[in-house]
């Protein structure tokens, strides 16, 4: 680039001749692909007839999602015994379960709101999708803090109702904070996720040629007119709310961390905890997003839209926040070993050569060997690689909250308490229902809501710039 | 239908490009209407400046809410940790702003979403599910690729041969009557 | 039976897994998912055989075994046979019967016993899993002479590194400390115990605001270990009895639990069992800390703090998260993970289609064994030691009634006796107002060997424990200049290299339970 010369204000009489040379951009729609291909594309997803492979999976996932349902009955007409808790340890698979879907949404909201802050572009293709992930999987954690309390049916008691004990809940707990903060981030997340869907609603119900498809939409919809008094508004609001589910995401997950950070267990009493699981929720959320993404990209043939460019930078993520989170691992252990304090450090080298060393190597393995492989473009371009390394690192992060709930309450302070927990049957498959109960309500939204936000994707394809040429 | 007898929303026209709806929406400004709008599949950007809009209100309903909410989670924590049962845990304070800090926090955000949400709807005066719009052929394809200027009948600017000169000057295709 | 002869057995334990020095662990006690599989041995002498599962006793003298006496009776009558069973025709015994050993002859011993494994294994329910205290400064020891060269011997342990948890409070008496809570080093004022709560029902009543504030103190050089007191509260209060399986699933209900530690005065609990040992026993139960980690997260005030300084405990409210148990360092909490009360053990797992009340006796037995001033817990809530809350709300009744109009409230002291202190034979437990100088308690609280177990997590419990003094005559062969518990304690605190995997022998020992 041509520089001006010191003391000239004026435009450099090189530029006459010579236009600069842009910076090429991957393109983030393919193939050039017009708005109204765009359009045909999302629309077509919920206007054709139910696929075969949908009604299967969808039988299939009703049956997993079954477990969950008998799992949680049989839990409470019989007591939390039918799980594997004992003393000391008070919270098993349960919480494990917990903090691994909190952990899972985390990137929809991430995607959603702190990367149209930061005005990536590319986040259009995805978002809606992974917002929708977002809540299903707060809905999916949100049934093991309520249903592992020993009487479910006094749950409501953590909300400041008026009750017949005449007795309010206890503020200063984190279990009360993360009642706080998990309605709120559902809350939020719904509100943002809907709010940013009228459009798209509105386009449906534009096409929509049934009676009941145009109420459904048109309700949905609620009138809106694309006009653009109102696309100011909605883009404000918009903004807005990625500004407030900034934050939220960041602090939801500080909460959820503050379960651990606020007692004074051995290995959990950190002050780490915060940014290490907030980094640890975007690695396995990103991980999740992937493992939707890519088979959905396959079957709705959605390339154009969802391009390497999307892959590159998903996996790019995934490095990064793996790679904070081995990081957060190994400044862990410093600690230990620097604060002196012989109950810190026995945690972690219990952690590592305990009677859980099983679960933590599995841990490091999934979280921080695995996702080095992304560094490699040739393991970014074989999509079924990277399936297949986004279930490892979500199995990874499952063991991480394992390795932190299990061990550090096995092995505190008195070795008198010292003991074992293993999970039963119940617990097994009440977890593994809900990746059922997760795909069934996925699955409704692919087939009757738009998978990809139409008018943003339109946004930002290279026609919809008013001053190009 | 008797085309008399019938009222008059507005006169439409369709562009096909944003760029060409774009310039025509910085001319229908400088031409002083005030009661019309530009209906695209997407918001483009510039078009607030392009239509001459102020900025939007809904921030002021966000900051309301936020207001709100962390006031209602001060009253809430201290009402029911403070004064009406307040009971010695852990030796911990009373009140403070420290413990309950998540749950000011949370609600502050709560309360400022519902603002945003809800402000967005009332500014945007929505729902309204019948709208003389709704039943004009050529609108449908404005949710899919097709942008269009709507000039209606409430502007004083408006005469319906004129108005309908006028966007044809603009380049506008499909020069239409919407009817109410 | 002796580790010795355990070894000769090639009883061997299992590698379990690489310590990071590279050394094998060994998995002493054959643990298989925290529980004991104990191999099952048989003996014969004069053709007269026994079975029954091995348990490797640290200390015992070489190539000895041990046996109980008293399991396996095929006639238990109405007290020895489960109720159910019993009504339903059936007779069964417990565990293994050893008694064909007992002779005229030989009333006490045998000798010239063969031993040969059947090759055959149980589990054996253990409530102690591990034996070493690995170091830490739970269970306090010294000597006479350690006492005269310094009286604060007591003082180990990060206690005696880490800041005081009073500060510049410390010099204050422990009548003031108990009542106004003072700040010390904490990082918020304390609100006083004694403060009236600010609601409609107090008003005009703070006088009648009782200032004692109860407190006790354990001495574990007179403790024998003898678990009376376990006894005595699980009678008092009401405390299930779970069953085997549940035992050895974790979930016993004891309020107070005896732990007994081995000292070898290695540094690690290392490869083998101490022969060796020297034993300690520690009666924990809920310590009452004045600032309760337990109370800070229950979500639900199931558990708050009374004006006398106990952490109360309400079951009513309570909806069961368990977060309280988890982040009671002492791990005093119990949880009815099953109905427990409702239920006899067999039937614990089925659910609503199982028999709903427990089978009736007629001569109501279990009705009768329960003390009707102590609500019974159904499943899902928590509960623990109350320092028995019946006994100090019924002797203060009695002393108002007593006291009439003169307002002299108080309650004496003696005049309440806490279930396991009043079982004690030993006298170990001391219990009472601590805001009265001249109390049995307070006296205890104030000797030398006085010391509070994880004081430095600044919980202030109101249990404090006195030091064990063991008898070392230095003129005995072999004589020990410390107590074992101490070289552990000084090679931990030393920071030398390669040992932090004491754990990683999760070494199983209990008491007898031959089950």
């Amino acid at each position: 680039m041509a520089h001006a010369p010191d003391h000239s204000s004026e435009r450099p009489a090189i530029l006459d001749k010579v236009r600069p040379a842009e910076l090429p951009r991957s393109p983030l729609i393919l193939n050039n692909r017009g708005f109204h291909w765009i359009t045909d594309k999302v629309c077509g997803i919920v206007e054709e007839p139910t696929p075969l492979w949908w009604k299967v999976t969808f039988v299939v996932a009703l049956f997993i999602a079954s477990f969950t349902f008998i799992g949680l009955t049989y839990l409470v007409s019989t007591g939390t015994g039918t799980w594997g808790l004992r003393s000391p340890v008070g919270w098993g698979w349960a919480i494990v379960n917990f903090v691994f879907w909190v952990g899972i949404g985390h990137a929809g909201t991430l995607i959603s709101a702190i990367l149209c802050l930061l005005r990536q572009k590319w986040r259009t293709s995805i978002n809606r999708a992974a917002e929708a992930m977002t809540i299903f999987a707060v809905m999916c954690a949100g049934i093991f803090p309520l249903f592992h309390v020993g009487r479910v049916w006094f749950g409501w008691w953590l909300f400041p109702l008026p009750n017949q004990n005449g007795i309010w809940p206890q503020f200063r707990s984190p279990l009360e904070w993360d009642v706080f903060a998990v309605s709120t981030y559902f809350t939020v997340s719904a509100l943002f996720w809907y709010m940013g869907m009228i459009p798209d609603l509105g386009a449906i119900r534009d096409r929509a040629t049934t009676w009941w498809r145009k109420t459904f939409y048109g309700l949905l919809a609620m009138g809106w007119r694309n006009g653009n008094r109102q696309w100011s508004n909605f883009e404000m609001a918009y903004l807005l709310l990625a500004g407030l589910s900034t934050p939220l995401v960041l602090s939801v997950h500080t909460i959820v961390s503050f379960d651990f950070a606020v007692s004074n267990v051995p290995g959990w009493h950190t002050t780490i905890f915060p940014p290490y699981f907030v980094a640890g929720a975007i690695f396995s959320g990103f991980a999740m997003v992937l493992t939707l993404m890519l088979p959905l990209r396959a079957i709705y043939r959605l390339h154009d839209v969802i391009n390497q460019y999307h892959i590159d930078n998903m996996c790019k993520i995934i490095l990064a926040t793996g790679t904070m989170v081995g990081y957060a691992y190994a400044t862990e252990f410093f600690i230990a070993a620097y604060s002196g304090n012989a109950f810190e450090k026995f945690a972690f080298v219990n952690r590592a050569f305990g009677q859980y060393a099983w679960a933590y190597w599995i841990m490091v393995s999934c979280n921080v060997i695995t996702p080095q492989l992304f560094w490699f473009k040739k393991v970014r371009e074989n999509h079924a690689l990277v399936w297949i390394i986004c279930l490892f690192v979500n199995v990874g992060m499952w063991f991480e909250r394992f390795v932190i709930t299990v061990t550090s309450l096995a092995n505190d302070y008195l070795p008198s308490s010292w003991g074992y927990y293993s999970p039963t049957i119940v617990d097994i498959f009440t977890f593994f229902g809900t990746f059922g109960f997760f795909s069934v309500l996925f699955l409704l939204f692919i087939r009757f809501l738009p998978l990809l936000p139409m008018a943003e994707v339109k946004m930002v394809t290279p026609q919809a710039d008013p001053h190009a040429h | 239908m008797n085309e008399r007898n019938e009222r008059i929303h507005g006169v439409a026209c369709t562009f096909r490009k944003p760029s060409d709806v774009y310039h025509a929406a910085e001319k229908v400004r400088d031409a002083g209407w005030k009661q019309w709008d530009v209906h695209t599949p997407f918001p483009i950007h510039g078009m607030d400046q392009a239509m001459g809009l102020p900025r939007s209100p809904v921030p002021r309903l966000t900051l309301l809410g936020g207001v709100t909410g962390f006031v209602a989670g001060c009253l809430l924590t201290w009402y029911t940790n403070a004064f009406d049962y307040p009971l010695v845990v852990g030796g911990k304070p009373f009140w403070s702003v420290i413990y309950p800090f998540p749950v000011l926090y949370e609600c502050t955000i709560l309360f400022a979403a519902f603002g945003t949400f809800f402000g967005q709807f009332i500014f945007n005066r929505l729902p309204r599910h019948h709208h003389p719009l709704f039943d004009h052929p050529q609108f449908a394809r404005v949710s899919d690729d097709t942008f269009m200027i709507v000039l209606e009948a409430t502007d004083p600017n408006f005469h319906v041969d004129e108005s309908r000169n006028f966007l044809q000057s603009l380049g506008g295709q499909e020069i239409t009557i919407v009817r109410d | 039976m002796s580790p010795k002869l355990a070894a000769k057995l090639a009883i061997e334990p299992e590698a379990m897994v690489i310590n990071k020095i590279g050394a094998l662990n060994r998995n002493i006690n054959q643990l298989v998912d925290g529980r004991l599989i104990a191999k099952i041995a048989r003996l014969t002498v004069d053709g007269v055989s026994v079975t029954g599962p091995v348990f490797i006793m640290p200390g015992l003298a070489d190539h000895t075994v041990g046996l109980q006496l008293g399991f396996g009776r095929k006639l238990g009558g109405r007290v020895a046979t489960r109720v159910d069973e019993r009504l339903a025709g059936r007779v069964t015994g417990n565990g293994f019967d050893v008694y064909p050993f007992l002779t005229t002859a030989h009333p006490a011993f045998r000798t010239g016993v063969t031993i040969e494994l059947t090759g055959g294994t149980t589990p054996v329910c253990n409530m102690q899993d591990h034996w070493s205290m690995e170091g830490r400064d739970v269970v306090r020891e010294g000597s006479a002479e350690d006492l005269q060269k310094n009286a604060d011997f007591a003082k180990l342990g990060i206690d005696g590194h880490a800041p005081a948890v009073y500060g510049k409070d410390g010099a204050m008496s422990p009548a003031l400390k108990a009542t106004t809570t003072p700040r010390g080093n904490s990082a918020y004022e304390h609100p006083d115990h004694t403060v009236a709560p600010n609601v409609a029902a107090w008003k005009g009543h703070e006088s009648e605001l009782k200032i004692q504030q109860w407190g006790m103190s354990i001495d574990l050089n007179t403790c024998t270990g003898c678990n009376a007191c376990v006894t005595a509260c699980q009678s008092e209060n009401n405390i299930p009895v779970v069953g085997r399986q549940q035992v050895l699933k974790g979930r016993n209900m004891h309020w107070i639990r005896l732990d007994r530690y081995f000292f070898d005065g290695r540094e690690q609990a290392g490869n083998a069992i101490p022969e060796d040992p020297q034993v300690t026993f520690m009666g924990v139960a809920c310590q009452h800390c004045e600032t309760a980690p337990c109370e800070t997260v229950c979500p639900a005030n199931a558990t708050v703090h009374d004006d006398q300084g106990l952490n109360t405990m309400a079951y009513n409210r309570c909806i069961g998260t368990r977060y309280c148990a988890n982040n009671c360092p002492y791990k005093v909490r119990r949880f009815n993970f099953l109905d427990f009360n409702k239920r006899v053990d067999g039937h614990y797992y089925e659910g609503p289609l199982g028999p709903e009340k427990a089978v009736k006796d007629p001569a109501d037995l279990p009705q009768l064994q329960r003390n009707p001033d102590v609500s019974v817990r159904m499943r899902g809530v928590m509960e623990k030691c109350t320092y028995c809350v019946q006994r100090i709300q019924e002797a203060k009744i009695q002393a108002k009634a007593a006291a009439r109009d003169s307002g002299r409230t108080q309650v004496a002291d003696g005049a309440i006796q806490v279930a396991c202190q009043q079982a004690c034979p030993a006298g170990a437990i001391e219990f009472g107002d601590i805001t009265d100088p001249n109390s049995r308690v307070s006296k205890a609280k104030a000797s030398t060997r006085s010391y509070g177990a994880l004081t430095y997590l600044n919980t202030r419990p109101r249990t404090t424990y006195q030091a064990k003094l063991r008898n070392l005559n230095d003129k005995m062969p072999g004589a020990l200049r410390l107590p074992l518990s101490r070289r552990e304690m000084a090679g931990r605190e030393s920071h030398a290299p390669a040992h932090g995997s004491g754990h990683a022998a999760p070494a199983a020992h209990g008491e007898s339970a031959h089950k």
